[in-house]
């Protein structure tokens, strides 16, 4: 054989280049990005502020309780600064971000950052470890049944994936959570039921909230695999009689690494505002908990600050992936963003 | 040949990894024989570390553990002591005589005038307190006098409210001493060392997680609850307190000894029936029906209430709540003292009679749908529906239902109310039931009925036991005559503690500072 391996498609030249004058496409690239990060942390503030006027019931009784009269009430109504106009309120807590004041929780009186502070770490902790586990067995997994049905071949395979990955994907957090509980911890005594005491803790909320992104990425990386292993470049490839890690992780890999990332990036987005249920079954004390409770007791400052600081932590998750996958092919530079 | 396992072994190896990684770290002892703290499971974090100022179970919770309390109720209602050995109660007053070598948390001597000035403060209305119109009656005047040499604190009121002794059981009444007064904001978001009078010393407090307490050395003011009904064992030294929301959960925790007791307001407690736990089923929430008895509202008339009152079973109400409940003739149960259980003055189910009345009227139904999703709201709705009325049902959040229908602020015509009554008096439902509108007042039903005020005024100007119940026969008759309340079921809550511990039950809640374990 006298051909050379026909490498992955080169990328395109950078893009900026145009009569003769060469603009650095990075520069426009973030100039956009942050841009729209600006619009929206405004959407945001504005959004959260009026969002919160819409829930009914009235934060103040909420936290003076059933027996309270309508003096103790109004006082707490007036603590609160509930009495105020909506523009007036809207004021202080724009005045109070731009000083880096997320404000004081009606319920508990705990400054909000110190809440989200509290909380967010459990949360975060869950979502990355969770969005590891889910990278480290999906990709793997999705591109193995891909290679291993390539062709037509191992069809029992094909359909055990394609049925398993369905199922398990389509079944829900709390089910497979009460599944986990169940056979784990009652039956097998091996990990604990709940709590966020020690590492062991982790395994079954980190599991929990893994499977169906697993599942839902493996498919989807088995499909693009297919795709991949059927090109031109890949069958020279093999046709070198390559070794199978190098086949697949230099030439293969790559092509597969930018749908994969957007994904992963989507899902760490909604994993980390979207725990709430796992949180629960696990008495696991993170963020989705207390937004919960927050919205029970009408406690505005804790959802809006929430809101806020999620939103912001996922402008900033897709502007990381979208940096990430203009390294790895400049093309997306020009490209609409992820986001 | 294209070799494709490679994978499937590093899957297994992760796997293997997390899965080795849990279990490489072994889970906490448990208490009694395996010399842990004791873990109790609350379903929801603290409003607040200020025991005049909690409204919620955890908050009761903490300052039951940390702020002791001039007397305590028994599991029979009856009043015993706590940081008072004695007292004297007159209709309008009482005098407390503290036990002997009382201490704050940091060791420094608690004075009679250090617990007056614990009280002036509750009873101020600038601190905004809860509980004071139980304690003292609505909008009462209170003055607090002490002397220290004779050990003595005297509450004095301007008018006769004879509920002030036992209220000062209730945990808002729970004793700070000076460090805590003199800085509220931080007695409101955290443990203060030295604010401390009860038995247990917060120690670790991780907002939202757990808190753990340290028995205090020599601590010599328990209740003296009647000893042939507390529990065998040890008081645990440690005490750790965790939130967890989910019920479930908290089973599963129990069931795996990763917890030693918590409390269940639905079916997980059924997983605890023998096996050894100790189980007490006590009731939780009191519900009966108030009318909006105000003009242009159905519930102004009479003949209306009436036949609301004929078109619901009670009996039926309850089993939609699992038929533990019990079946209530008064807007509190049979453990409240001087509860009616005569059913022949409460107006009996006849959907035959009523259905005359109810046929083609519209009405509003509004409700909370924190107990159980509001089923209790739906089978009255169907039960008013299927005689005819037109009955709109709005089953709404417990905030959204409180505005609108505690504050009157929404339209609504029936309300089945779901009281969460922790002093387990008749005075906590009845404050509701009377007196002038919100937000003046807390009459939400804007009930105007002559004789139940004069027997609510009686009972509340005696001390007497006997006069005290006539009066409040009286009162509920009154009430029930005119069908301003319809009597339901209660709501029972479980509390299931695991093999080896048990708890004094009192009051209709586990006492968290009468805890035992045992081996």
């Amino acid at each position: 054989m006298t051909a050379a391996v026909q490498e992955a498609p080169a990328p395109a030249p950078p893009p900026g280049k145009a009569g003769g004058r060469v603009r650095n496409p990075w520069i426009g690239f973030l100039a956009r990005r942050l841009a729209g990060l600006a619009g929206v942390l405004v959407t945001l503030v504005v959004v959260t502020f009026l969002m919160v006027q819409l829930i009914p019931g009235d934060p103040a009784r909420a936290l003076a309780g059933t027996d309270a009269t309508g003096a103790q009430v109004a006082r707490f109504r007036h603590e609160l600064g509930l009495d105020r106009s909506l523009p007036a309120q809207f004021g202080s807590y724009v005045s109070g971000l731009l000083h880096g004041d997320l404000g004081t929780s009606f319920q508990t009186r705990e400054p909000v950052a110190n809440v989200i502070g509290g909380r967010l770490p459990f949360t975060a902790e869950l979502a990355f470890l969770a969005i590891l586990l889910v990278l480290a067995v999906a990709v793997p997994l999705g591109m193995g049944v891909a290679v291993a049905t390539r062709g037509g071949r191992r069809r029992r395979l094909d359909a055990a994936f394609t049925f398993l990955t369905g199922l398990v994907g389509a079944t829900p957090e709390y089910v497979l959570g009460t599944l986990l509980v169940l056979v784990f911890a009652i039956s097998l005594r091996m990990l604990p039921a709940a709590g966020a005491a020690g590492l062991s803790a982790l395994v079954l909320p980190v599991v929990a909230v893994a499977l169906p992104s697993t599942c839902v990425l493996a498919r989807i990386v088995r499909r693009e695999a297919a795709v991949v292993l059927n090109q031109d470049y890949m069958r020279t490839a093999r046709g070198r009689r390559l070794p199978p890690l190098a086949l697949y992780a230099r030439h293969a890999l790559p092509n597969l690494l930018t749908g994969t990332l957007t994904m992963g990036g989507l899902m760490l987005t909604a994993m980390l505002g979207g725990t709430i249920i796992v949180e629960s079954v696990f008495a696991w004390p993170g963020l989705g908990g207390r937004v919960v409770q927050a919205i029970i007791n009408r406690d505005y400052p804790v959802i809006q600050g929430t809101v806020l600081v999620l939103g912001i932590l996922a402008a900033l998750l897709n502007l990381l992936i979208d940096v990430l996958l203009g390294l790895l092919d400049p093309r997306t530079l020009t490209a609409r963003s992820t986001s | 040949m294209v070799r494709t396992r490679s994978a499937v072994p590093a899957v297994l190896a992760a796997a293997a990894a997390l899965i080795a990684s849990g279990c490489t770290t072994s889970s906490e002892p448990s208490a009694g024989g395996g010399g842990g703290p004791f873990r109790y499971a609350v379903t929801s974090d603290a409003n607040t570390f200020d025991p005049a100022l909690g409204t919620a179970a955890t908050d009761y919770s903490l300052a039951r553990m940390q702020f002791g309390t001039l007397v305590y109720r028994d599991a029979d209602q009856s009043v015993v002591p706590g940081l008072a050995e004695k007292w004297t109660a007159e209709p309008d007053s009482a005098t407390f005589t503290l036990r002997g070598g009382l201490t704050c948390s940091d060791g420094k001597p608690l004075t009679a005038g250090d617990v007056a000035a614990s009280l002036r403060r509750w009873a101020d209305p600038k601190t905004g307190a809860a509980g004071t119109g139980l304690a003292f009656g609505p909008g009462a005047k209170v003055t607090v006098a002490s002397d220290d040499a004779a050990r003595t604190v005297t509450v004095k009121l301007a008018k006769p409210w004879s509920d002030l002794v036992p209220a000062m059981a209730m945990t808002n009444a729970g004793i700070v001493c000076p460090p805590g007064l003199k800085d509220p904001k931080a007695l409101n978001q955290g443990p203060v060392p030295g604010a401390g009078t009860g038995p247990y010393t917060l120690t670790d407090a991780q907002r939202g997680r757990q808190y753990t307490f340290k028995l205090r050395d020599g601590y010599n003011a328990f209740p003296a609850y009647e000893q042939a009904k507390v529990p065998a064992g040890e008081r645990p030294p440690t005490v750790r307190l965790s939130v967890v929301s989910n019920e479930s959960t908290a089973a599963n925790q129990l069931s795996t000894g990763e917890l030693d007791y918590a409390a269940f307001t639905g079916p997980d407690a059924a997983r605890f029936a023998g096996g050894g736990y100790h189980l007490h089923v006590q009731p939780l929430l009191r519900m009966f029906v108030v009318f909006n008895e105000r003009k242009g509202h159905p519930g102004a008339d009479p003949e209306f209430r009436k036949a609301v009152a004929q078109a619901l079973d009670p009996a039926a109400f309850n089993k939609v709540y699992g038929g533990k409940g019990e079946v209530m003739k008064s807007w509190s149960d049979s453990t409240s003292q001087c509860a009616n259980t005569d059913g022949s003055i409460v107006t009996r189910t006849d959907p035959a009679a009523a259905k005359k009345a109810l046929n083609g009227v519209s009405l509003k139904l509004n409700g909370t749908n924190s107990v159980a999703g509001g089923s209790g709201n739906t089978y009255v709705q169907e039960a008013l529906r299927a005689l005819g009325a037109k009955v709109a049902l709005r089953n709404v959040d417990n905030a959204t239902w409180a505005s609108d229908v505690l504050a009157n602020k929404g339209d609504w015509d029936v309300t089945v109310m779901a009281h969460l009554n922790f002093s387990g008096t008749l005075t906590a439902g009845a404050i509701l039931l009377t007196g002038p509108n919100p937000p003046e007042g807390r009459n939400f039903g804007g009930i105007r009925n002559a004789g139940f005020d004069a027997g609510f005024a009686k009972a509340m100007a005696t001390t007497d036991q006997a006069g005290k119940c006539a009066a409040w026969g009286a009162a509920q008759k009154a009430l029930l005559e005119r069908d301003d309340v319809v009597p339901l079921s209660t709501v029972p809550v479980a509390f299931v503690l695991g093999k080896n511990a048990d708890a004094v039950v009192t009051g209709g809640a586990v006492d968290p500072t009468s805890f035992r374990v045992q081996g």
